[in-house]
């Protein structure tokens, strides 16, 4: 169902691919279609909950606001004007909405934690890149995802968002630009003092 | 604070390697069954702040709020200006000075001992016409209507009776 509305083009080696068709899942979305809103829910779920996991670092409390990011974009779909794409747009409300979460429950951070990817879940890798000299060598790896997770913690909310969005996800300057409704070189600002701070704050462990 | 590339290498891997915290199995398949349900629900009745925030450009609201409380500081500056013109201001060194008691056997405005009036001249101070001429509204000349009838008096010959 999902592929009749997707306009198929023609990929490279001559295999037919169907390509992502935002604005169309939008407008249906727009005109209550449920089935558009779950192509959009799946095709964005696991990178807005991703963003939120990693600026709360507690599995609920992502689950939930990931939640209400959909929910919330849904019910306010009349108001997208496409000035922006629908994917930014709802990076918008899943970041505001995050930030004033966090803002009402400041004191008290409970982190719990998400397991690495099994397919990726080696230990060595990730502990190879600590210090022999750390305070407690026998850190194990779970343990190093608290210590990083905590860390991140102690940033202000935009320099975590920032630190999410490049360092973690990937996203270029001016798209964190334009979700943070800021300038590039205010993203640059806030990712160098993010990871200055972070840096001194795992600065026992990442000595060379 | 030197960066050492070493350490910010290593920073870059260990929070690109956050990427690989995954929630359990299966997660993501319920995801979206959940937000629809969730979606079906009557939404919650908006707070006051929610509807506000809805139908009020806040940059507009902002700027209606700075206009009015210039304008209000304004008058007010006004009042206080025009209050200060009118006020007779107290000449110098005559500000009224009373003392606290009354000194032993010496009723105020006589002279110590003797009993007599003491000859206060009690300075007044200029009064100040903030609008002079008020008050003595100017009347209208009285003329002789027949001033206008024999005007062109002076243009007649005279013959003498």
């Amino acid at each position: 169902m999902l592929e009749s509305l997707s306009t198929v083009s023609p990929a490279k080696g001559g295999e037919t691919m169907p390509e992502w068709n935002e604005q169309e899942f939008v407008s249906r979305a727009r005109k209550g279609d449920m089935e558009a809103c779950d192509a959009l829910v799946r095709q964005y779920q696991e990178r807005i909950y991703a963003t939120v996991y990693h600026m709360t670092s507690n599995h609920e409390d992502a689950a939930d606001l990931a939640q209400e990011t959909f929910i919330k974009a849904f019910r306010k779909i009349d108001k997208f004007k496409g000035d922006s794409s629908f994917f930014t747009w709802l990076y918008r409300i899943a970041v505001n909405n995050t930030i004033n979460f966090i803002r009402s429950k400041r004191r008290r951070v409970i982190l719990s934690i998400n397991q690495m990817d099994e397919e990726w879940d080696r230990g060595e890798e990730l502990l190879g890149l600590v210090s022999k000299d750390t305070p407690r060598q026998n850190v194990d790896r779970h343990e190093l995802q608290g210590i990083l997770n905590a860390a991140m913690q102690k940033l202000s909310s935009n320099h975590r968002l920032v630190v999410t969005l490049h360092d973690v996800q990937g996203l270029p300057h001016e798209q964190i630009g334009e979700i943070m409704d800021c300038n590039t070189n205010t993203v640059r600002t806030r990712l160098h003092y993010a990871r200055k701070q972070l840096q001194a704050h795992l600065s026992d462990y990442l000595k060379s | 604070m030197d960066t050492d590339p070493k350490e910010f290498d290593k920073l870059q891997k260990l929070l690109a390697s956050k990427e690989k915290e995954k929630p359990e199995k299966g997660f993501f398949d319920q995801f979206s069954d959940q937000v629809l349900t969730r979606l079906e629900e009557p939404a919650p009745k908006p707070t006051l702040w929610e509807r506000l925030n809805d139908q009020v450009d806040p940059l507009r609201a902002a700027a209606t709020i700075f206009a009015a409380v210039i304008g209000v500081g304004a008058l007010f500056a006004l009042g206080e200006g025009s209050n200060m013109a009118e006020t007779e201001p107290e000449p110098l060194g005559q500000v009224e000075e009373k003392p606290a008691t009354d000194p032993l056997g010496q009723r105020q405005n006589t002279l110590a001992g003797s009993g007599l009036p003491l000859n206060k001249s009690e300075a007044t101070p200029p009064r100040i016409f903030m609008n002079p001429g008020t008050g003595a509204a100017s009347l209208p000349a009285k003329v002789d209507s027949s001033f206008y009838q024999n005007k062109f008096a002076s243009n007649t010959v005279h013959t003498p009776k």
